[in-house]
């Protein structure tokens, strides 16, 4: 039995862009194949299935998937996505954005999407970085990387993404890493068939700057940093760079869509 | 197979040393459950050597390019791991496993 299948990849879900653009070792690349595997094993239609990205390097996915796409102002990917999810319940809308485009300029977005508890798929590539236009910290960058505008180590303490989702109503939140690559397209299968708002954060790299200026400059080392840096959501971190891996969060809510057909009958029917 | 996977796979290349020639005609790939035969696509490939540091038995080389060269074929477990840890959708093993 073949574990990953490329070429049925190639051919039923992807469009002829290759070679995609992001840089030689970026994780992305893992993660997409990742989220193309569990779009595979759940054997979802792209004619009914509706990717929505932001702007920076993960939402460049969009660009080599052959699904409905839609590729969205900086941050404003959840506010697309909430309306194609209105306007047609029935499609499978997963939205796929990078840690600055969902946490910096689209938190708010992503506060209310977790809130309402709307049926869409949060695929976070969380690198810590804004890697598409320099190098600079972001709100996930880890206290002490240098990065091009800290370039003494960073001071802030960073946004812990799963948390701040489980807090503001999400029904289902996980955390992997581009390395656990059988974890990373579990959670995303969990959280496609999730009814509600889903949150899957995926630790991924950036070789060119977070990498080169913090000693992990090929592509494998990131790879070993996260192995040696993730320990199960069971156990507790013992210092500030270990983070926990798994699905972290799971609790039963009414979707919003739901709601908003019962108000739509009622009202027709008592009008 | 048929035809659009078969586009697809213009850009790969058959490697290493052994059974260079029966890989891309159809079913004939069955051949041999043990070993797969590697397909790589050296204009995707970006030259990360993620495959040559990932592999567990040291079946790739880097080449003077940075790129993978398959040295050691006869040693492949066929773990598929330079399939799933390639960023760059470059490399395919094709083949039927016996597991």
């Amino acid at each position: 039995m073949r574990y990953v299948d490329t070429g049925s990849m190639l051919e039923s879900y992807m469009r002829p862009k290759l070679p995609h653009i992001w840089c030689p070792g970026c994780s992305h690349g893992i993660i997409t194949k990742a989220l193309l595997k569990a779009v595979m094993d759940l054997q979802l239609d792209p004619d009914q299935t509706v990717f929505v990205s932001g702007i920076g390097c993960a939402s460049r996915t969009n660009v080599i998937l052959d699904f409905g796409t839609m590729h969205t102002t900086h941050g404003r990917a959840l506010a697309f996505a909430t309306g194609v999810k209105i306007a047609r319940p029935d499609l499978k809308v997963i939205v796929v954005t990078g840690d600055g485009d969902a946490a910096a300029i689209g938190g708010n977005h992503l506060i209310h999407a977790a809130r309402r508890n709307i049926d869409l798929t949060l695929i976070v590539y969380q690198n810590g970085i804004y890697g598409m236009t320099g190098g600079q910290f972001g709100p996930t960058t880890h206290s002490g990387d240098i990065t091009t505008t800290s370039p003494f180590g960073h001071l802030e303490r960073p946004f812990d993404l799963a948390q701040v989702t489980i807090g503001a109503g999400a029904t289902f939140v996980a955390r992997s890493t581009a390395y656990h690559f059988d974890l990373t397209t579990h959670v995303i299968k969990q959280a496609i068939m999730n009814h509600g708002f889903s949150c899957v954060e995926i630790i991924s790299s950036c070789p060119t700057y977070q990498g080169r200026l913090n000693h992990r400059e090929a592509g494998f080392d990131a790879l070993k940093w996260m192995e040696s840096h993730a320990i199960p959501s069971e156990q507790t971190p013992t210092n500030q760079d270990e983070f926990p891996i798994g699905v972290l969060h799971q609790s039963v809510a009414p979707e919003w869509t739901d709601t908003y057909r019962q108000l739509q009958e009622s009202s027709i029917k008592g009008g | 197979m048929n035809g659009k996977l078969e586009i697809r796979l213009k850009g790969y290349s058959v490697e290493g040393p052994l059974e260079p020639s029966v890989a891309l005609e159809g079913e004939e790939w069955h051949h041999n459950q043990e070993r797969p035969v590697i397909l790589i696509n050296h204009n995707y490939c970006k030259k990360c050597g993620i495959c040559i540091s990932v592999c567990p038995e040291d079946v790739y080389q880097a080449a003077p390019d940075g790129g993978p060269l398959v040295a050691q074929q006869d040693q492949c477990i066929w773990c598929e791991k330079c399939e799933m840890y390639c960023p760059d959708f470059a490399i395919i093993l094709r083949g039927d496993k016996a597991w």
